[in-house]
């Protein structure tokens, strides 16, 4: 493996998990958060030398797993979807509390468009800058600022979202 | 970031956890060689249709109209590799992509997955088969089909659960919109042959007017193409 194959395996074991948390928020399911994140790294790695000297890899990553995902919505429903399954080890703590959270999260992102969707996660839970999100979408930086305001408006008027955001403050 | 970003992240944050598998990057070069293999192959299937189609045109110019088409004759016949069944295809169809591997019978394998035989119709119409060992009747596969297909996709009630043949065998013909609401009619035939049970499903592109009747003909007519082995 040569040194752009080093930097890509390093890159891979550093980001692996936040992109397939990123990627469940897109997808709402594990199995396809992991193939959303592999099919964006199967993308990236054959131009690994180039991203590494011009682009910011984290960009480049994100931008074609958001692309992936964008097309994955627009292909037919039938792509198998795998069921939602019992971790093999469950964690500690209120289980049913936190598939309560989850689902009501995940029907909260499903009421959202994609393009706000994307923003919400990528400004909100990671955190990128808007002109980062905006590179990521390939859009102006006012555009993600008027849908994040939208999205945020459609969760905070979701009576589910509010309730459990209320609980979170309390 | 404002207390509602704050509330909001923190929420995105539990509810996403942790994720149960990680990705690594030898798996990612394995799908980036297993893609180029198949990119090689598929090329090397083009080049050699090139090299039979040119000399095949070639020979027709040749000769007067009228001369009969002496291609294979099994040309239109495809024989699963994966699973036992043959497909004599009608005019209008023929195989897009052959299954690499066997369905391990579960889920609802889609279109897309490798483990189906994936074939075009007429227009945007596509069909796919797989197939499983089952000890059900098929009765209680069908059942079985049903609430997979309603779990996992999630697809209304069938509207319609026809009994049909397919290769000589008793069938069911479901019709189902999935998921519920969206004007996305699928049609899976189900059949169980010798403790094999195997699944034929049709489909339309996205985009395209639902399910002419034209296209359930279509289907119909690919169903009975199939011969299943003994």
């Amino acid at each position: 493996m040569g040194a752009e194959g080093e930097g890509f395996a390093q890159f891979v074991e550093a980001r692996q998990r936040a992109l397939q948390r990123t990627a469940w928020l897109l997808t709402g399911d594990w199995a396809l958060a992991e193939d959303l994140v592999q099919t964006a790294l199967v993308r990236s790695w054959p131009r690994w030398e180039r991203i590494n000297r011009r682009d910011d890899p984290e960009i480049y990553v994100r931008r074609a797993m958001v692309n992936s995902w964008a097309s994955w919505r627009r292909r037919r429903w039938w792509g198998e979807r795998a069921a939602e399954t019992v971790p093999d080890s469950p964690a500690a703590g209120d289980l049913a509390a936190e598939a309560a959270v989850r689902v009501t999260v995940q029907r909260a992102l499903g009421s959202l468009t994609a393009r706000q969707r994307a923003v919400l996660v990528l400004r909100v839970f990671d955190d990128l800058p808007e002109a980062q999100v905006a590179q990521v979408l390939d859009c102006a930086p006012g555009t993600v600022k008027a849908t994040l305001a939208r999205a945020v408006d459609r969760l905070r008027a979701d009576p589910r979202l509010a309730g459990l955001m209320d609980r979170e403050t309390q | 970031m404002n207390g509602m970003d704050r509330q909001l992240r923190d929420l995105l944050a539990a509810a996403a956890g942790d994720p149960p598998h990680r990705v690594s990057a030898a798996a990612v070069r394995r799908r980036v060689i297993r893609r180029r293999v198949a990119e090689l192959a598929a090329g090397a299937v083009a080049v050699a249709a090139v090299a039979v189609l040119i000399p095949v045109g070639i020979g027709a110019l040749g000769h007067g109209p009228g001369r009969p088409n002496r291609g294979p004759a099994a040309a239109g016949v495809f024989t699963s590799r994966q699973y036992r069944y043959t497909e004599k295809l009608p005019p209008a169809w023929r195989l897009a992509r052959p299954a690499t591997r066997r369905w391990d019978g579960t889920g609802g394998p889609g279109y897309d997955r490798p483990v189906v035989d994936l074939f075009q119709g007429p227009g945007s119409l596509q069909a796919w088969a797989d197939a499983a060992p089952t000890h059900k009747s098929l009765a209680a596969y069908t059942s079985a089909t049903i609430r997979a297909s309603r779990a996992a996709h999630p697809c209304a009630p069938p509207h319609t659960d026809q009994a049909i043949t397919i290769g000589g065998a008793p069938a069911r013909l479901l019709t189902m919109t999935c998921p519920a609401g969206s004007g996305f009619l699928v049609e899976i035939a189900v059949t169980v042959h010798h403790g094999t049970a195997f699944v034929f499903a049709s489909q339309h592109q996205p985009g395209t007017p639902v399910h002419k009747p034209a296209d359930r003909a279509a289907f119909r007519t690919f169903l009975a193409g199939i011969r299943l082995h003994q």
